[in-house]
């Protein structure tokens, strides 16, 4: 057949057939030259299978070699969520049934494990999406061996060995060894742009969450192992490329600055001193101690109540435990928005929960109460306002605005105690406030502030380190706060922007009550109006004992090859933030100081000096300074407890200590604090700390330790 | 009486019937018209599809496995000596034959849909387990649809009315029922575009065309909604089209693997390729089904943008010879013949290398010569046996 329309209709069967081959051979061209790089790039990441090993971390140890925190194996079972989830529901309910009794079979009743426990840990948010949930540990060699014969019978069930961390000591100086944890979603994030090429993260790996498992994660973390292996589709190893491998390296070994004992004293003290003094709303029992050496700004000990156990949050940290950590009952709720409106709710009834995991030595600020007269003082000699040998009448009171400045005017000493006239030595030792709130109130007067400026104060006190980070090696330092004028009026009309109403919807108003006045200057110079960290204090007061240096604190001795401690990588030097001049003017600072727990040092009328009655001075020559902070009123109109204050340093004699405590609501400086760092630095004066061992696994006895003491806080400020 | 001259030659201007002589001398005669550049052409493509069968089975490592290439060369052999026989058999004595050839071939259909004589595999019941051989009549099928079609069709010589298309309808629908039922997805696809192809060069008007086009997307949207389809049918069908969004379902993450890997594979070839035997996709058997309905993808990681492009203008020449032979057949028979052929060899290029690269979508449609499968490739040599036999013959 050779017609015409046949021709023409054979004619359009080419260019079909034409126009399909063309459209092959553009998207050929497409997907091999355009984009043959990328493709390349998969083709070659799907033919191997990188095996990780992660490496176990560093050990922990104190600065004598004393183990904090160690590793061992664990056989973990754990169900993977995603395979989980592709089982149909009646498999899934079987699975958790069988699981259930396999892994409650011959353990003690309260380590059984029920299907509602699986459940329960199977909606828990807060295990990582990336790693099976874990739900036992530490199986025996048969279960584990069972369940790998029987894995047909467990699908979704994962079991591995993994190694974890143990804390031989359970909670002894877990605020400042932190705890480690799957990588949350951010952490991956940022890791995923700025991976370390030497020790690669995956999303499934654990991290240091706090402390100096954080603060040292590049240290501690091992060097993972890799073996790359060439598979087939179904990813099968058909051979292992010898060349890409790499054995897995534990960590380095992180040697603390921290004393174990002493560390153990420490924590021993504050919560037994928080069990004699505490007054506040039971469940609140909150405080720090740190000890530091004033000739090298290493931490000695460093102490936080309230306290967990880092063991709790091995592989993870289920709902309950991190209720708990936040201060909420363990079961009451899920950990999502029920935390927060908890929280919210306790916070509005004034009961609100007291967080474990701060760190209240360096993380939390506090008024410094009559501590701060050290900054103070040193403020008012360097820029003249005082000499040291400035008299002032101590009346017990004094009213230091003549009345131009509302009401408030009036300031007093504790107790309306009249000191009659002093010097600042005495005025340190028996802790006159109006000696203090005159220091303040000259700062602010017009002739001060003309010749040295409205923050000349904060300036100076400043110098101690007091208003800045320390920069000690632990993640999230609190600075604490240090008002300025400047700030003051920007804080009110930060108020004011963001809600009118709160001044009435009128501006004037606003702007008065964010005025400086000379109260406030008052209320700073007896440390009222600022807040500092325990440690902050314990840092400005070894300025002082060391003779003028003022180191960044940290808790590091060295770093070294895991399990050699003489391969050392890094070890502590000491860093100076700056210098401090005391001038001639040391000796009174110390002297009143001595005063203030040694009656014999030439001051009379110290604060503390009956908590101190009977301890060895000639061993340890000491000098310290009270603090009993007002803090303010509960909603319902109570006058809230005092915080109690002490910090303590050694002048002279063989060992450089300084000591700074803060028991929340627990009374005057004397009463509490006092007593808590006598009981720290005594053992240490005496030599028994020597003879002294820490109980198996750490376990403090508070009320125990009070009664064995003997020490009995007494005393004013 | 003696003759002094020419005993060399006879003295009988009549020919004797000498084949070969009559090859040399007789314009007329078949043999002076066997298009040799298609002949080339088919033998060359089959065995480039034998090497990379072999560089898809010979596995990774040695000793290297030739068992499938000996296969395949067998399949060439035997191929060759088919298309050869088919080529000196005169097409048009089907022309009386094609009921039974047609008949047959929807016996084998029906046939193949018993449990017990049609064997099943991936879903699909579509095989004869004969000893030493997988017969697949689907394939046979669609070139028994073309004789079938092309039978009737010159039989109503140009003139159709609607009781006649009905029928030609009813000749390419039968098998393509049939096949559904299996289900073979891939041959009923390449069926209905030979068919289409077919009824427009019988002549069939555009209105009656346009109709039957809309009544097959209406149709095909009906099986893939109607749950006649298995739900990873579906997915593969449908996989190729949401290729750059996350797969969520079970299914749709295996489909989807598939046509990510054969991407991949094609992709890695680059320019030149990775080299003959060198490509990692396929040497770690990366892609599924390399050796049969992907075996583009090795092509293209092996020998890159040149070796794939050649291939592809292999079968283009194919492909041009085969329409040529449909353009110069000396009767409506020979030209139909040769047009579904054309058809059907295009549509299973175009699909097949088409759903490699995710331009189609993925169905079960080897590649034409070059794929593991022997029904396929004696199809193949039996379809190209035709077209030398039409094109031979154009002036006989």
């Amino acid at each position: 057949m050779t017609s015409d329309s046949s021709r023409h209709r054979l004619g359009l069967l080419a260019v079909a057939a034409l126009s399909l081959f063309g459209a092959l051979f553009a998207r050929l061209w497409f997907l091999q030259i355009v984009e043959g790089d990328t493709a390349q790039a998969e083709a070659t990441a799907n033919t191997t299978d990188t095996d990780i090993t992660p490496a176990p971390r560093g050990r922990i140890l104190d600065r004598n070699g004393i183990v904090l925190v160690d590793n061992r194996e664990s056989i973990v079972v754990g169900i993977d969520r995603q395979e989980f989830g592709d089982l149909e529901k009646p498999k899934q309910k079987q699975l958790l049934t069988r699981l259930s009794s396999t892994l409650s079979a011959g353990r003690p009743v309260e380590e059984k494990v029920s299907v509602a426990d699986l459940e329960k840990k199977l909606d828990d948010s807060r295990y990582s999406k990336f790693r099976p949930v874990p739900v036992a540990e530490d199986i025996s060699e048969e279960d584990e061996i069972y369940f790998s014969e029987q894995a047909s019978q467990y699908p979704a069930v994962v079991v591995e060995r993994t190694t974890v961390r143990v804390y031989p000591y359970g909670s002894l100086a877990a605020h400042v060894l932190g705890y480690v944890g799957p990588l949350s979603d951010g952490q991956w994030k940022d890791l995923k742009k700025d991976n370390d090429p030497k020790k690669p993260y995956i999303q499934a790996d654990e991290i240091g969450k706090a402390g100096v498992e954080s603060y040292y994660e590049k240290d501690l973390r091992g060097t993972p192992g890799r073996q790359v292996f060439r598979v087939d589709r179904t990813g099968k190893v058909v051979g292992e490329d010898k060349s890409k491998r790499i054995e897995p390296k534990p960590g380095d070994d992180l040697y603390l600055a921290i004393d174990a004992k002493v560390q153990y004293k420490a924590e021993e003290a504050l919560q037994a001193r928080l069990s004699l003094s505490f007054d506040g709303p039971a469940g609140k029992e909150a405080g720090g101690l740190v000890v530091l050496d004033q000739s090298t700004g290493q931490v000695r000990a460093m102490a936080s109540y309230p306290t967990y156990n880092p063991a709790d949050l091995v592989g993870g940290i289920s709902c309950p435990v991190w209720r708990d950590l936040q201060g909420l009952p363990r079961d009451g709720g899920d950990c999502g928005d029920d935390i927060k409106r908890e929280t919210k709710l306790l916070k509005e009834n004034d009961d609100a929960p007291v967080a474990k995991l701060l760190n209240r030595a360096y993380q939390g600020a506090y008024q410094p109460a009559s501590t701060f007269k050290l900054a103070s003082a040193y403020a008012a000699l360097k820029d003249g306002v005082r000499t040291v040998d400035s008299q002032t009448m101590d009346n017990g009171y004094i009213n230091i605005c003549g009345g131009d400045e509302g009401p408030g005017c009036e300031k007093q000493n504790a107790d309306r105690t009249p000191h009659g006239p002093v010097t600042l030595s005495p005025a340190l030792t028996v802790s006159s406030d109006v000696y203090f709130y005159e220091v303040g109130r000259d700062f602010w007067a017009k002739g001060t502030r003309d010749r040295l400026g409205e923050t000349a104060f904060q300036d100076g006190v400043g110098e101690l380190g007091y208003g800045e980070k320390t920069g000690i090696d632990l993640p999230v330092e609190s600075a604490g706060q240090m008002p300025t004028p400047q700030g003051e009026m920007e804080l009110a009309m930060a108020l004011y922007d963001k809600d009118p109403a709160y001044y009435d919807n009128d501006k004037d108003l606003a702007k008065q009550a964010g005025r400086w006045n000379t109260g406030y200057s008052a209320d700073m110079a007896i440390g009222q109006k600022l807040t500092v960290t325990p440690l902050q204090t314990a840092n400005a007061y070894a300025a002082l004992a060391n003779g003028g240096t003022l180191f960044q604190p940290s808790v590091l001795e060295k770093i070294t090859v895991a399990g050699q401690p003489d391969q050392i990588h890094r070890r502590y030097e000491p860093k100076v933030i700056r210098t401090i001049d005391w001038g001639p003017n040391r000796e009174a600072f110390i002297t009143g100081f001595r005063g203030v727990v040694d009656p014999s040092s030439g001051n009379a009328g110290g604060t503390a000096v009956s908590t101190f009655q009977g301890f060895p001075f000639d061993a340890m020559p000491l000098a310290g300074k009270t603090g009993t902070a007002q803090t303010g009123e509960f909603k319902n109109g109570r006058k809230k407890p005092d915080n109690s204050v002490f910090v303590a340093f050694t002048d002279g004699g063989p060992s450089s200590w300084v000591a700074s405590a803060m028991l929340e609501y627990s009374g005057s400086g004397a009463g509490a604090a006092a007593p808590a760092v006598r009981m720290v630095l005594e053992p240490i004066a005496d030599g028994s700390i020597a003879r002294f061992t820490i109980p198996e696994g750490g376990q403090i006895d508070a009320e125990e330790a009070a009664d064995q003491s003997g020490v009995v806080g007494s005393g004013s400020d | 009486m003696a003759t002094t001259y020419g005993s060399t030659r006879s003295p009988n201007r009549h020919r004797v019937h000498r084949p070969m002589a009559n090859f040399r001398t007789n314009n007329a005669s078949p043999f002076r018209h066997i298009d040799l550049v298609l002949v080339a052409c088919v033998i060359g493509v089959s065995l480039f599809g034998a090497v990379m069968v072999y560089s898809i089975t010979r596995g990774s490592e040695p000793p290297y496995d030739a068992g499938y290439l000996k296969r395949v060369l067998v399949f060439i052999v035997l191929g060759t000596a088919i298309m050869a026989a088919t080529a000196l058999f005169d097409y048009r004595k089907l022309k009386d034959f094609w009921p039974f050839i047609y008949g047959l071939s929807i016996f084998m259909l029906v046939m193949v849909l018993v449990p017990g004589i049609g064997s099943r595999t991936k879903g699909t019941q579509g095989w004869f387990q004969l000893p030493g051989f997988q017969l697949q009549p689907s394939e046979l099928a669609k070139l028994a649809m073309i004789i079938g079609f092309a039978g009737l069709a010159s039989q109503f010589r140009g003139d159709l009315d609607n009781s006649r298309v009905l029928m030609l309808l009813g000749v390419c629908g039968a098998p393509m029922f049939f096949v559904m039922l299996q289900p073979d997805l891939g041959t009923t696809l390449v069926s209905v575009a030979v068919a289409f192809a077919l009824l427009a060069v019988v002549g069939v008007r555009g209105r009656i065309l346009g109709g039957l086009a809309l009544a097959a997307i209406l149709g095909s949207t009906l099986v893939l909604t109607s749950g006649v389809l298995k739900e990873y049918q579906v997915a593969r069908l449908t996989t190729y089209v949401r290729q750059d969004d996350t797969a969520v379902t079970k299914i749709d993450r295996e489909s989807r693997y598939n046509l990510e890997q054969s991407k991949i594979a094609i992709g890695a070839g680059g320019m030149w390729g990775q080299g003959l035997f060198e490509g990692s996709q396929t040497n770690g058997e990366i892609v599924p089904e390399q050796r049969t309905d992907f075996i583009f993808s090795a092509v293209g990681e092996q020998l890159g943008f040149v070796g794939s492009g050649a291939l592809l203008a292999l079968m283009g020449t194919i492909v041009w010879r085969v329409w040529r032979a449909a353009q110069l057949a000396r009767d409506e028979f020979g030209t139909l013949l040769c047009t579904g052929i054309m058809v059907m060899l295009v549509v299973q290029v175009f699909e097949n290398v088409g759903m490699t690269m995710g331009i189609m979508p993925i169905t079960g449609i080897p590649l034409p010569f070059v794929s593991y499968g022997g029904s396929a490739l004696l199809t193949m040599f039996l379809s190209m046996g035709l077209v030398l036999s039409v094109h031979m013959r154009r002036f006989s």
